[in-house]
């Protein structure tokens, strides 16, 4: 990691630095800080949408602003706060794991944290337009989204806004690509990078990949808005939904992999040992990132629009993949000397719910079956579960795991065990009961039900339990918020950990690394040296 | 598919068991159910026996890591076998599933926002359509063939009848071709739009009425007023 | 494969179409692989221009040519700002 500091302009630590300061680790936590922000504004959206669930009835709003509610938390939660959070945990620690001093286009990955920033504000101004936010879901569903179904600028800022992200991710993905391919240190081969090094660089490709078919998507219905008959064919919608789950199905793994490969971290940490399968993990990231490029057509089973027996075959082959990543994660505990902190029980949290939605997954991998549950509660709890009980899952055991080195000081290990406990009986109280009403009969993105169907019941159970979720976050904070007024100094190495984001400072340094780094023979430098220095 | 024949005016002979959407589903979920749960279970186990026999212990110092790829090309096979079975359970019977017959009960379905209307071209004049606060009704005979003309007037809606355990969405400039089987007996249920298709989405529903053979042939005489 | 499946255009060129920007990527960012030094900046003002000015041409859209017209302006600030920040 040789670089030349040669400042342009001295440190800049004011408000103006804030604004145009490129150090990657300052840009990711600006990133973090602003998805973080949009998790708790989309959260609030989803509170206000189980107030109105509960029970039969409209209480709370009425049906336009249901519309709202939904698809603007779905957008919040998607294009605002996981894949943003996701990819800012690269722009963190990819240079950092890689003995990088500075990340490799640093003012490209500034222009990333500014257009998520300003993309999720546009979108979310359309809640102060006449006609108010953008209300055709999350997808944009088309015609639903055509200029005369659904007239106003709330739904053209909605495009603006989900444009802007997604160049966004393109361009903090382009960053963390060019650091792998340029910047490691000496000795770092590929095949000595870190697991969570190589769940970002998979993450990325796919971003890069993807990512612009979105930005097409938009800027075609923009333009179709606004008078370019585009998709007003009889191929139109259809193509509009190609374009769009071209994009729609990876980005899903965007909101995955990277938590994938921070579990795996954790879990080997935890463990006391190297990661089981090292190059078995690494040839199924890439097999699983291939394959779920051509997976998307499984969102369109009930068009008839798809081809869909080659969609269900790339769908359900998906599990050869995860169940050699769940081979891994389970192959490193066995032999370990498992410690149960914080981190570890998350990671626990999330190899047994994330199974959960990805055998619901399977299960809706199948035509037959997703005849009868696409569209339903059902799907809606599949990826709940998967982006929720999972992802967000492997997002605290990633957070509470490498909250010590970003500032130097341990989260509360009480207060951790207090938040992962509700969460876990949060999420399965409120996603239970929304397979049973998606099997039932419930469909999705509806606003109220009758009465007659009996499907209050497990409506209110579904409610009570999202309050839950609300309490764990809140707990979150308070933890946040103690530690730091109060919390334990971390040292630069409080969990015995391997990879090279623990061999410098907590916080690190500017330029990442003072000292001279660790000789790198593997993927786990830290651990090589503990065991050299026993022998 | 049976032998069906529809005779002019209602009547109908058919075999005293059909296939059908209904049975098409369980035939797959009979399969998928075990297996995930079966997957979910030796998951749950191995992770508990791991979490209990390795925990740390003073004076236990961790094992340093073995790869053993055949283990990991093992289980690749293992599961490559169960997704094959389970992708040719579903490829066969997706196949029959949307298979059409060459006749059958026709009917014309509508979807609009925010309703359905209903026509069927062998009882000409007949005409179920959504009203404010009154969904439509789908007449429908029970135990035969009936096929399904879906379209809509503007924007993306779904024909959904939970009870069949099959939905099919309904496309501008499309029309959807699809055969249902309501199983004898089934004397009403409720269809909705899964679509969604703006603000009264969720008031999209329609009621069904399988009929059985005397009532059908009533429905079929009385122009569709009263069954 | 999907070719076997479907004539459906769209749905077949979108992936190779994402191969090839793949392959553009992974070649530039193989042929970026540099030997050592650089300079590393401290802050980018043309970083948070050419955001801005994204934004107002995404926002033309909505708000009129007028937007999008200064926000194309703005860009091209920004980019020439860039390339004299690259300079040093």
């Amino acid at each position: 990691m040789s670089a030349t500091i040669t400042p342009p302009y001295a440190p800049v630590r004011s408000l103006v630095g804030l604004a145009v300061g490129t150090d990657h680790k300052g840009v990711a936590l600006r990133l973090g800080g602003a998805a973080f922000a949009f998790f708790l504004a989309g959260g609030i959206l989803a509170l206000l949408m189980r107030a109105e669930l509960a029970q039969p009835g409209m209480q709370i709003t009425s049906r336009g602003g249901y519309d709202q509610l939904f698809s603007m938390h779905g957008s919040t939660m998607i294009y605002l706060f996981v894949t943003p959070i996701a990819l800012a945990l690269g722009t963190y620690f990819v240079p950092l794991q890689v003995g990088a001093a500075e990340i490799a286009w640093p003012r490209l990955n500034l222009l990333g944290f500014w257009l998520l920033v300003l993309g999720g504000m546009i979108m979310w101004s359309g809640f102060l337009t006449r006609g108010g936010a953008g209300s055709a879901a999350w997808t944009g569903e088309y015609p639903q989204s055509a200029a005369i179904h659904s007239p106003g600028a709330g739904m053209d800022l909605w495009c603006a806004g989900v444009a802007l992200a997604g160049l966004a991710g393109i361009a903090l993905a382009a960053s963390q690509i060019a650091t792998i391919a340029g910047r490691r240190a000496p000795g770092m081969t590929l095949l000595r990078m870190p697991v969570f090094t190589w769940s970002m660089l998979v993450t990325c490709l796919m971003t890069v990949a993807s990512f612009p078919a979105l930005v097409l998507a938009m800027a075609l219905l923009l333009a179709d808005r606004h008078g370019a008959a585009i998709f007003d064919s009889a191929g139109g919608p259809a193509a509009y939904q190609n374009i769009f789950w071209f994009y729609g199905h990876p980005v899903v793994y965007v909101m995955f992999f990277p938590f994938l490969g921070a579990v795996l971290e954790v879990v080997s940490t935890f463990s006391g040992r190297r990661v089981f399968g090292y190059r078995a993990v690494v040839i199924s990231l890439l097999v699983f990132t291939a394959l779920s490029m051509s997976v998307w057509g499984h969102h369109m089973f009930t068009t008839g629009q798809v081809a869909n027996g080659y969609f269900s075959l790339t769908s359900t082959m998906l599990a050869i993949p995860a169940g050699l990543e769940y081979l891994a994660m389970i192959g490193t505990m066995v032999g370990g000397a498992i410690v149960l902190r914080t981190p570890m029980l998350f990671a626990l949290g999330f190899i047994v719910q994330f199974l959960v939605g990805g055998l619901s997954g399977i299960y809706v991998a199948s035509p037959p079956l997703d005849y009868h549950v696409h569209d339903s509660y059902f799907v809606v709890a599949h990826f709940h579960y998967t982006l929720l009980a999972g992802s967000v899952f492997g997002l605290f055991a990633a957070v509470y795991y490498w909250w010590p080195k970003v500032t130097g000081r341990l989260l509360f290990e009480r207060l951790g065990r207090v938040h992962f406990w509700l969460f876990v009986l949060g999420t399965h109280l409120t996603f239970i009961p929304q397979f049973v009403l998606g099997y039932e009969g419930m469909p999705r993105r509806v606003a109220d039900y009758s009465p007659a169907y009996g499907w209050g019941g497990w409506n209110t159970v579904s409610t009570v339990g999202a309050g839950i979720v609300a309490l764990s976050v809140v707990v979150f904070i308070v933890n946040v918020a103690l530690t730091s007024i109060a919390g334990r100094p971390a040292g630069a190495d409080p969990w015995e950990a391997h990879t090279l984001e623990w061999a410098t400072t907590s916080p690190p340094p500017r330029h990442n690394f003072t000292a001279a780094l660790p000789a790198i023979r593997s993927p786990a430098p830290l651990l090589d040296l503990r065991e050299e220095a026993i022998l | 598919m049976g032998n069906v024949r529809l005779a002019r005016g209602g009547g109908w002979e058919c075999p005293l068991w059909l296939p059908g959407t209904r049975h098409d589903f369980a035939h797959v979920q009979d399969l998928y159910l075990p297996v995930a749960a079966a997957v979910f279970a030796v998951v749950l186990v191995a992770l508990a026996f791991t979490l209990v026999r390795y925990r740390a212990r003073p004076g236990r110092a961790p094992r340093p890591t073995r790869d053993h790829y055949a283990v990991d090309a093992g289980l690749a096979v293992v599961l490559g076998v169960v997704v094959a079975v389970l992708v040719t359970v579903t490829l066969r019977t997706n196949d029959e599933e949307t298979a059409l017959a060459r006749a059958g009960f026709r009917v014309d379905a509508i979807a609009f926002q925010w309703g359905w209307q209903f026509t069927y071209p062998s009882r000409p004049g007949v005409v179920d359509r959504s009203a404010p606060g009154r969904p439509a009704t789908l007449h429908v005979p029970a135990g035969t063939t009936v096929q399904v003309d879906l379209r809509t007037r503007d924007v993306v809606h779904a024909f959904w009848i939970p009870d069949l355990r099959f939905k099919r969405d309904a496309w501008p400039h499309k029309t959807a071709r699809f055969d249902l089987r309501f199983p004898p007996g089934t004397a009403a249920g409720v269809g909705h739009c899964a679509q969604f298709c703006g603000l009264k989405h969720s008031d999209m529903v329609f009621f069904v009425d399988a009929m059985d053979r005397a009532r059908f042939a009533t429905w079929s005489r009385q122009g569709g007023r009263r069954a | 494969m999907l070719v076997l499946w479907t004539d459906d255009v769209v749905a077949v060129v979108l992936l190779p179409g994402a191969i090839l920007v793949v392959l553009v990527v992974a070649l530039g960012a193989a042929r970026a692989r540099d030997p050592g030094e650089r300079w590393v900046p401290e802050a980018s003002a043309s970083a948070a221009l050419g955001a801005g000015a994204l934004a107002l041409l995404a926002l033309g859209a909505v708000a009129g040519l007028w937007a999008a017209l200064i926000g194309a302006g703005l860009l091209l600030l920004a980019l020439i700002a860039a390339v004299r920040e690259r300079r040093g």
